[in-house]
């Protein structure tokens, strides 16, 4: 309602300037010059000071817009009137409809219908098809003004009909403005130079159709027009601003669904029954509007007809912008396609593929998720899924050669449309063909580009080491949790990232039956079509994965009710047991395979596999630890850096889920089954990796473990029986063997272990006596006080003992009889057990064997577990000196090696066997020296020794050196006086050059001496006090 | 070598956990409710599935009971203070739950001792606690045998005869053993054949040239037992003869049904009931098997060249494995009287030993050959149950595998029991 006060105040602002305007108006017709300053003055004054003094909830009364009216109406009679001066009217207009004529009532019929033509005549001109120039030639500011003038007169007469006091254009007399207005707008929506100009139209449109008019039956006769104005200017040539498409996208959207509304045209559908009917019908299904009692005078069957056919062609233009790169364009387009399906699905039922298409490209980034109407007549629903699966076909059968295409967006695009579809309306055998092209497709390429590069990275070096990494502590490990790219050499990560959603997609609805045929059908393929078929495979199980949440896979088991949805959960989940077995034939084959770019891809897919469905069975999975925890632990060695990656993350993700995160506790619980998997190689005579995985169960599980893993180290000797001529293999067992002794020696020698056996060490000559004064020397030599109660010593065995065990053996089964066997078999006095104790043996009977192996680096590996068990050995001396008296024959002749690794290592053997046999070895030690004497070295040495009393000798040579002389030190102090003077002198002199004489214990008297003759006195400090036995000897120079 | 021939037939997989020889195996089906509670109130206890676990004993008397599915004991402990000789379930007819003595398993060890062990305890878990103590002589290696609530065992003097017991008060509430029957004492198959004038040719072959006035005619001590059908009983003797025999009761009578003299005079080894042929399959110490067929009394020998003492023979339907104490398990098919070789399996082991014995080892040179497989001690087989589709859903798909499957477990020297779900 107008309010006086506000009628006064804007009257006393703008009276002025309307008495200054009628004044210019009224000026006679020769004198008035349209386009002279004044008028334009005027009429900007009078423009500006009202628009100033109203805002846009100022309402005012109908007597003000006469007033202010009455001097446009002189200037419109005026017969020219400037552009200029029209802009201004027109806006001036515009204000007086807004503010006066726009409340019920306010706007009488009469000057509604005066009002109409006057506006757009004003800024378009009067209409005339055929000559467009009126239009053109006015200006955009004009034309902007009559515009938005004409959105207010519609928005005026909206409230008109709404307050229901007329309906304007239900009048027949209004349609041929109507026409012309529409006309006129639609042409600044389309040529306007002014996005701003555009717009407006666009907006005056909308208002005009929907607010206002909004009954199909009326629009549609000025719908051609529209269709194809919009259509140029959507899909026109020109570089138009994408708000006006998007507006025009929604104008267009907003007609067809007005117009073509299948519930307002009554549509029905009726599916072909007989072949009668295709022979009466060119159309294969039937659609038809009802027209029995159809009240609809313009839009008929035979207009239908005739429409629906402009509009696909229309539409087929518009779907041409699917490639624009505004989003707004996207959603307008996506809008555009739902509202066609979701309302004229059968009025415009042969643009429902492209709207289709529309939906499929727009929907990419799904941003949301686009709302199709559920389609509750089982008959039209199928008819849109024919459609669907039409579009589908389409689509997969341009997928194979769209996918080897070079332009990634073109990839991206159909890969997306694909998922709308598939997601809208999934089609089995579709999908099934998509699959195969997939599998195809890429094992092709993968088996182009794998044949291109030759080197994989690799590092072998890291086999066992990276194994023991898990041996320490895992929080230290890195494990990438994103998703791991695998066809990288084929698709780029985009590409795969589209695809990979696209079958997720498609899994999301119970994947199983997909799931079998591929397996089914890449069963027998090759190595990468098993393998893309897998990681379909896996994004299919993502898929559902992310649908139904694990939570309800994994209950199923919990809860054994019997009823309906549980079975069919747990059928669901039948696959991932299938895939789990499919995964593990792949790992199975690849694990003894050369890495090839091939084998890696294949491994990785089927770790992933594991991953994703131990991710799926959560809890379920340890029972497939039986199965599953060797492949993947054995992966975490493979020399591919990228499978250790895909075994790493797949074992942490068992770990995390079964093993709070630990992997040392997953091993250590599952080490049996590792062991028993390492058995069935070894037994197959497969031994790659095997080695390593026992060692990490025994470093992590301890020697323990070895009790029950005994006949898998049988089935080692056995390998090393037949097969000793593979190096690797070899090497690796006695790698394997080295962590037996370590482990064994960690267990059972403890430092106290250790200690103690130094302390029963008795090796010097004089020590068996126990003497440590000279008080028994005396005693002892006297024979009558020989004082032998705290000898120690070992009765030896008896004869008789022996005969009498002999004898017992046959017959342990008299009858009434205890058994009475005499135990010649001393109790086992070691800490080590005799299992043990008899492994260790075995390993060095073998090391024994094989030290005359052609393998270098084998004979070091030999050396290494030699020098750990003498100790272990030592521990039961009764049984040391066999295996020594057996091993030292070769390791001697090894210290006599060409290869000064080989010597450095055999020498420390010698010194650990004559540090623990003692005398045991003199004889064997002094041949020993008889060939070591001309050795080279030495020889060098010694000269040097005596012409530059230093001794430098180049690289390995000079540790070679040095543990060839900490093994003479050794002995000659262990062996002691069992050495002759003659030969102690030799050995000493062979060293004295880089041993201080303190070092030579009892022979450092020889020592000195040959020093003092070679350095000469002064330099060499005479060892004072040497203690000897525990007695102090002084040397007395003579 | 042995592990690569393409005859070769691997074990699916294998147990370790025993730190002694296995002596003995013994596959106890057992309920999966009493384990997984999946069955619920009110299924009768007869028509429970089965799912069948394995119970092995080793040289030092020790237990351990295996759940196949996992691969693990479950339990393990000390039953015996000696080698156990055989390890039995009661209470089981063909794969199904018989009678109220179903629970129990008994062990029969060289201590001179039969236990009888409960399975599981009134919650339905396993507790394998001992119920009853039978003492035996078990001064040889036979093992004894049971059929319902009979036992057969050598009897406690003399290891020639033997004894049948009743021990159905063991499925009492409480059991009372002085309930505890002797059906059959020192029974003397040798003397029995006398008594009714039955000709054993070999002995008579035997005298003709045998200056030894030591020598006594008789089968010598018992090697073996095997309840057969319809309380019909098989011995295997020392000296290569292999008796059935009619078992009657009240009154209690022992009646020969035929004694074959094929294997002498080489001792019985291992006897088995082939139920598809209706024949008692037997071996020793020679390299042969024979066959003597329950209904007509016929026997027949069937030589396998180059198998040495065929320590251990188990067979289902017509399928036979045999076990060498050299160190071969041959799988093989009966067809028409005759084995088929179909597969075999040796376990590998070093040629080089540790030796403790320092006395033996010093002589390098002329040390004997060393064998370079692991002798299987003793082999046990169990048959598959079905099962039904209505449950299938509530039971682990492993464990369907399991119940499934014909399972055969090999223990052997090495400690390690073998086992095959598939042959």
């Amino acid at each position: 309602m107008s309010s006086d006060n506000e009628d006064k105040r804007v009257f006393e602002v703008i009276r002025p300037y309307c008495v200054q305007l009628s004044q210019v108006a009224l000026a006679p017709i020769g004198v008035f010059d349209p386009n002279s300053s004044q008028v334009v003055e005027s009429l900007r004054e009078l423009y500006s000071h009202f628009r100033e003094c109203v805002n846009e909830s100022t309402i005012l009364s109908t007597n003000l817009a006469d007033y202010v009216f009455l001097p446009l109406s002189y200037l419109l009679k005026q017969p020219k009137l400037g552009d200029t001066a029209t802009t201004y009217l027109l806006r001036i207009l515009g204000l007086i409809i807004e503010h006066c004529w726009s409340s019920p009532g306010s706007l009488p019929y009469v000057l509604a219908k005066q009002l109409f033509p006057l506006v757009t005549f004003l800024c378009g001109g009067s209409p005339n098809p055929n000559d467009r120039s009126d239009i053109v030639s006015k200006s955009d500011t004009l034309k902007l003004a009559g515009s938005l003038a004409l959105e207010q007169f519609f928005k005026a007469l909206v409230v008109q009909r709404d307050s229901k006091i007329y309906d304007f254009f239900s009048n027949t007399e209004t349609l041929p403005p109507l026409g012309h207005a529409v006309t006129v707008l639609l042409e600044f929506a389309h040529s306007g130079k002014e996005v701003e100009l555009q717009l407006q139209a666009l907006t005056t449109l909308d208002v005009l159709y929907f607010d206002m008019i909004n009954d199909g039956e009326i629009l549609s006769y000025i719908l051609p027009g529209n269709v194809s104005t919009l259509t140029k200017i959507i899909a026109g040539t020109g570089k138009t601003h994408y708000t006006v498409i998007s507006k025009s996208l929604m104008i267009l959207r907003k007609l067809l669904v007005l117009v073509y509304n299948d519930d307002d045209l009554n549509m029905n559908y009726k599916p072909v029954e007989a072949i009668q009917d295709i022979f009466e019908e060119s159309d294969l299904n039937q659609i038809a509007l009802t027209e029995e009692g159809f009240r609809k005078i313009h839009r008929t069957g035979s207009w239908l007809k005739a429409t629906s056919a402009q509009v696909k062609l229309a539409l087929t233009s518009v779907l041409k912008i699917h490639t624009h790169q505004k989003d707004e364009v996207q959603h307008a387009l996506e809008l555009l396609g739902q509202g066609i399906i979701n309302n004229c699905l059968l009025s415009l039922n042969s643009s429902v593929p492209i709207a289709v298409e529309m939906l499929a490209y727009s929907s990419q980034n799904m941003r949301t998720p686009v709302a199709l109407k559920e389609q509750t007549d089982p008959k039209i629903r199928g008819m849109f899924q024919d459609v669907m699966s039409k579009e589908l076909n389409k689509y997969v059968d341009s997928f194979e050669s769209v996918i080897a295409s070079p332009n990634e967006d073109k990839i991206i695009k159909t890969i997306g449309a694909i998922r709308f579809i598939v997601k809208m309306e999934p089609n089995g055998i579709a999908i099934s063909k998509l699959i195969k092209l997939c599998i195809q497709e890429l094992s092709d390429s993968l088996t182009k580009a794998q044949a291109k590069t030759k080197v994989i990275p690799t590092s072998s070096a890291s086999e066992l080491s990276d194994l023991m990494l898990i041996t320490k502590d895992a929080t230290s490990l890195e494990v990438s949790t994103g998703t791991l790219n695998v066809l990288g050499k084929v698709l780029t990560n985009n590409v795969q990232d589209q695809l990979a959603s696209l079958i997720q997609t498609i899994g999301s609805s119970n994947p199983s039956e997909i799931i079998e045929d591929i397996i089914s059908y890449s069963y027998n393929g090759t190595l990468n079509e098993r393998a893309v078929g897998l990681w379909i495979i896996n994004n299919l199980m993502s898929g559902y994965k992310n649908k139904i949440g694990y939570t309800s896979i994994a209950n199923e088991y919990l809860s054994l009710e019997d009823d309906d949805s549980e079975n069919q959960m747990v059928l669901a989940s039948d696959f991932v047991y299938s895939v789990l077995e499919y995964s593990k034939s792949i790992l199975d084959e690849t694990s003894e395979m050369e890495i090839t770019d091939a084998v890696v891809l294949a491994t990785n897919v089927s770790l992933d596999s594991v991953f994703i469905i131990q991710s799926m069975l959560k809890q379920n999975f340890r029972d497939e630890l039986i199965d599953y925890i060797y492949p993947v632990i054995e992966s975490m060695a493979s020399p591919s850096e990228i499978v250790r990656e895909h075994a790493l993350r797949t074992s942490m993700g068992i770990a995390q889920e079964l093993y709070s995160g630990s992997l040392y506790d997953m091993i250590l619980d599952n080490a049996d089954y590792l062991v028993d998997s390492v058995s069935i190689r070894l037994s197959n005579a497969m031994t790659t990796r095997t080695t390593a995985i026992l060692a990490v169960c025994l470093k992590i599980a301890g020697f323990k473990i070895i009790e029950t893993f005994k006949d898998v180290m049988e089935i080692m000797f056995n390998l090393l029986d037949h097969y000793h001529g593979y190096d690797d293999m070899c090497i690796g067992f006695f790698v394997l063997f080295e962590i037996v002794v370590d482990e064994i020696s960690k267990k059972y020698l403890s430092e106290s272990g250790l200690h103690k056996l130094e302390l029963q060490d008795s090796t010097s000559t004089y020590k068996p006596w126990g003497m440590t004064n000279i008080m028994q020397v005396a005693s002892l030599l006297s024979k009558d006080e020989r004082d032998i109660e705290h000898l120690k010593y070992v009765k030896p065995l008896e004869d008789d003992d022996v005969e009498d065990e002999i004898d017992n053996l046959g017959d342990s089964d008299d009858e009434d009889e205890e058994p009475s066997i005499p135990d010649v078999k001393k109790e086992w006095a070691s800490p080590v057990p005799e299992d043990a104790y008899r492994l260790l043996q075995q390993v060095s009977y073998y090391g024994e064997r094989l030290l005359s192996h052609p393998s270098t680096k084998l004979r070091l590996q030999i050396l290494r577990v030699l020098n750990k068990s003498i100790v272990v050995f030592a521990t039961a001396p009764d049984n040391l000196f066999p295996i020594v008296a057996s091993i030292w024959q070769i390791v001697a002749s090894s210290v006599n090696s060409n290869d000064p690794r080989v010597v450095i290592l055999a020498s420390e053997v010698i010194s650990k066997i004559v540090e623990y046999s003692g005398t045991f070895v003199t004889t064997r030690f002094l041949d020993l020296w008889q060939n070591l004497k001309e050795n080279e070295l030495l020889v060098t040495a010694a000269k040097q020794a005596t012409e530059s009393k230093k001794i430098v000798l180049p690289g390995i040579n000079q540790s070679c050196y040095n543990s060839l002389v900490e093994m003479i030190v050794m002995s000659l102090n262990k062996l002691g006086r069992t050495i002759p003077d003659s030969t102690t002198e030799e050995m000493v002199r062979s060293c004295i050059g880089v041993v201080p004489v303190e070092k030579f214990d009892s022979h450092s008297d020889v020592a000195w001496l040959l020093k003092k003759n070679i350095y000469g006195v002064k330099d060499v400090k005479h060892p004072h006090d040497v203690i000897i036995d525990g007695e102090t000897f002084k040397f007395i120079e003579v | 070598m042995a592990l690569l021939e393409d005859d070769t037939k691997f074990p699916d997989f294998t147990l370790r956990k025993h730190t002694e020889p296995i002596t003995s195996l013994c596959f106890v089906r057992v309920p999966l409710g009493c384990t997984r509670r999946l069955l619920r109130d009110g299924v009768e206890s007869s028509s429970a599935l089965l799912k069948p676990f394995l119970l092995s004993g080793d040289e030092k008397g020790n237990l351990t009971l295996w759940d196949l599915t996992t691969r693990r004991p479950i339990k393990s402990w000390r039953g015996h203070q000696g080698s156990i000789l055989s390890i039995e379930q009661l209470g089981l007819k063909t794969g199904t739950i018989d009678d109220r003595l179903f629970g129990l398993v008994y062990s029969h060890g060289r201590d001179n001792c039969i236990k009888f062990w409960r399975l599981f305890n009134s919650m339905g878990n396993f507790s394998l606690e001992e119920v009853y103590d039978l003492p035996e002589n078990a001064l040889n290696f036979c093992n004894v045998d049971h059929r319902g609530s009979l036992i057969v065992s050598p009897n406690t003097l003399e290891s020639g005869k033997f004894d049948v017991y009743d021990i159905a008060f063991l499925g009492d509430e409480t059991p009372n053993e002085n309930r505890l029957r002797r059906i059959f004492q020192g029974v003397d198959v040798f003397q029995i054949a006398a008594e009714n004038g039955i000709n054993i040719p070999e002995f008579k072959l035997k005298r003709a040239d045998d200056d030894d006035g030591n020598r006594v005619d008789k089968f010598g001590i018992i090697m073996r037992l095997l309840f057969l059908e319809n309380d019909q009983l098989a011995v295997g003797f020392e000296s290569g003869h292999v008796a059935t025999l009619q078992l009657s009761f009240e009154p209690s009578k022992v009646q020969i049904l035929s004694i074959t003299g094929e294997h002498f005079p080489n001792p019985v080894l291992s006897l088995c009931y082939d139920e598809t042929n209706n024949m008692v399959a037997s071996t020793s110490i020679s390299s042969h098997v024979v066959f003597q067929d329950l209904a007509t009394h016929h026997s027949r020998v069937v030589k396998l060249d180059h198998f040495g003492k065929i320590g251990g023979i188990v067979n289902i339907d017509n399928k036979y494995i045999l076990s060498s104490w050299n160190g071969t398990t041959k799988f093989m098919e009966y067809h028409n009287g005759e084995l088929q070789y179909s597969a075999k399996f040796t376990k590998p082991k070093g040629m080089i030993t540790g030796d403790l014995n320092t006395i033996g080892s010093l002589q390098d040179s002329d040390k004997p050959l060393k064998k370079s497989t692991i002798k299987p001690n003793v082999l046990r087989i169990v048959d598959s149950v079905e099962v039904p589709e209505s449950i299938r859903s509530a039971i682990t798909r492993r464990d369907i595998n399991i119940i499934t499957s014909k399972i055969l477990a090999l223990g052997f020297e090495d400690c390690t029991i073998a086992v095959y779900t598939k042959f």
